[in-house]
């Protein structure tokens, strides 16, 4: 999968852009205690230094929590459309929206181990693509595909 | 903690009231609780409004304005947003105005127009169950997939069946054809359930509850002005409130539910065993399983064969949701609380005619409301005692 690095970010807040182009989910770890927050905040609430934190790269790859397949059609997506949790290894639970797994009600399987994408999510109103992470089905081996 | 009772009770027939807007359907519930109070406008010395303010065509002082129309005015008036939480909120905002200690009589009221013809409505609408928009809400989130999730993940690990989740569609339709007031009032069949249209997997369309119009209203005071009003007082026992703490940890939805019913137990000096009937939020079909487990009516895991064993029905272990819940009666957000508590006075009244629950005694609301990262936005949770 050639994953996109132009685009609109769905919202820059949840991401971080490298030199190279490439875009990565962030959070922010205390720099005191360690613990990791997603969305990012300037502050850790147990530590309560301003600015205490710093920008963290969110693990690539995590568990199904639980999934569903919508269609409904205002959601402004194709459907039938899949997305559900995943609980990545630093006990992040993150909305998702699920790709390369079609047939869903097959291919998707509660505890199975998912792995991040950047994909195209919509084009917007003023017809940017806009671009978002997803999980997929981790795909084995090298994970090298893998965002 | 001074003691407050229940002396008058109204709503208005939930679903779609075309010819209704915020200020009659206000106007109807109102007027109904005052008479069933037997008590005037100008008694009433603060007030509530429970509304989520959604529609095109649900002004801002909303409360005021809607109020006003049976001549409360004046008074302090406060509007209460919080997704479909709102009128239990305003319910339980009245009660600790009479705590306080300030105030001897309030109302709290509840509306909610959501039916409209307004071309914003369908934008509005799809604002519905109040996610975390940038994060969920650009993402195909919708109320149902939480439930579906939850659904889901209940059936993996507990064996929950597809039709032990539908049979909770077949009882609440069954008890809303015996409600006048209800939004639906034809009862359906497992097969109507599970041949439904799929909605999100594995609920369908009547595995959710309708958009709804409607207002309901309270009229409570402090036990000891009671005997300025004629209407048959209910004790308030328990009134809590909790909101979500987002921790991260896949127990879907469940954890403010199991916070709220555990302060109000507490408050009550009660316990699961003691209630007779309950009014959850039955948003969809699901969440109703996982109320039975989280209000402690069942044990973790067991919800499924509760509702399929009888034990939610009229004349079971605990009447749930007698009044036909959110899936028959109706959801109109913010009167849905104040429905609710309708509902379990009239019950413990003995006035609920066809679906009464025999000898009645407590009863208990559940309402909860939005949902942000796998959590639940607000829970408010009412006991009512009848008074011997």
């Amino acid at each position: 999968m050639n994953q996109p690095t132009k685009g609109v970010l769905v919202d820059s807040k949840f991401f971080a852009r490298r030199p190279d182009g490439t875009v990565e989910v962030v959070g922010s770890r205390c720099k005191k205690c360690g613990r990791v927050y997603f969305p990012r905040k300037r502050v850790c609430v147990d530590c309560l230094e301003w600015n205490g934190v710093e920008e963290v790269p969110l693990s690539k790859k995590g568990k199904l929590v639980s999934y569903s397949i919508s269609r409904d059609p205002m959601r402004g997506f194709p459907i039938p459309y899949a997305f559900g949790y995943v609980m990545l290894p630093e006990g992040i639970m993150l909305y998702s929206l699920f790709t390369d797994c079609e047939p869903y009600e097959e291919k998707l399987k509660i505890g199975m181990d998912m792995e991040m994408v950047i994909d195209y999510l919509m084009t917007d109103r003023w017809e940017n693509d806009v671009i978002c992470y997803k999980f997929r089905p981790a795909q084995g081996g090298s994970g090298s595909q893998a965002a | 903690m001074r003691e407050v009772w229940i002396v008058g009770v109204g709503m208005t027939r939930f679903g779609r009231l075309s010819e209704y807007g915020v200020r009659e359907m206000a106007e109807e519930a109102v007027f109904d609780a005052l008479k069933d109070a037997g008590a005037k406008p100008s008694d009433m010395e603060i007030a509530y409004c429970g509304t989520e303010a959604m529609g095109p065509d649900t002004p801002m002082l909303v409360g005021q304005i809607a109020l006003e129309q049976m001549g409360i005015k004046g008074i302090p008036i406060t509007n209460i947003a919080n997704a479909c939480g709102s009128g239990s909120n305003a319910v339980r905002e009245a009660w600790l105005a009479l705590q306080s200690g300030l105030y001897d009589v309030a109302i709290a009221l509840g509306v909610e127009k959501l039916t409209s013809p307004h071309p914003d409505m369908f934008q509005l609408l799809s604002r519905l169950g109040g996610a975390d928009l940038m994060l969920e809400g650009c993402m195909g989130f919708f109320p149902p997939g939480v439930f579906s999730m939850a659904a889901l993940k209940h059936m993996e690990l507990y064996g929950t069946t597809r039709e032990q989740i539908a049979r909770v569609a077949v009882k609440n339709n069954y008890n809303g054809s015996l409600n006048p007031k209800a939004h639906y009032q034809k009862p359906v069949t497992l097969e109507d359930v599970l041949n439904s249209r799929p909605v999100s997997y594995p609920l369908n369309v009547l595995d959710c509850c309708p958009i709804s119009d409607g207002a309901a209203a309270v009229v409570l005071c402090g036990a000891d002005v009671a005997k300025r009003f004629t209407g048959t007082p209910v004790r308030m026992r328990a009134a809590a409130q909790k909101s979500g703490t987002y921790k991260d940890d896949m127990d879907l939805n469940a954890d403010t539910t199991r916070r709220a019913a555990k302060e109000a137990y507490e408050m009550a000096g009660l316990g699961p065993e003691d209630i007779d009937l309950a009014e959850v939020h039955d948003c969809f079909t699901f969440a109703e399983i996982q109320h039975y487990e989280d209000l402690g009516f069942c044990k973790h895991g067991e919800g499924g064969r509760f509702v399929e064993e009888g034990h939610a029905n009229i004349g079971g272990k605990v009447a749930v949701n007698s009044s036909g819940g959110l899936l028959a009666k109706g959801h109109p957000l913010g009167a849905t609380g104040p429905g609710q508590v309708n509902e379990v006075v009239e019950q413990l009244r003995g006035k609920c005619g066809k679906r009464q629950v025999a000898g009645a005694r407590i009863g208990m609301t559940h309402n909860g409301g939005g949902f942000r990262h796998g959590d639940t936005g607000i829970v408010v949770s009412f006991i009512l005692e009848k008074l011997k």
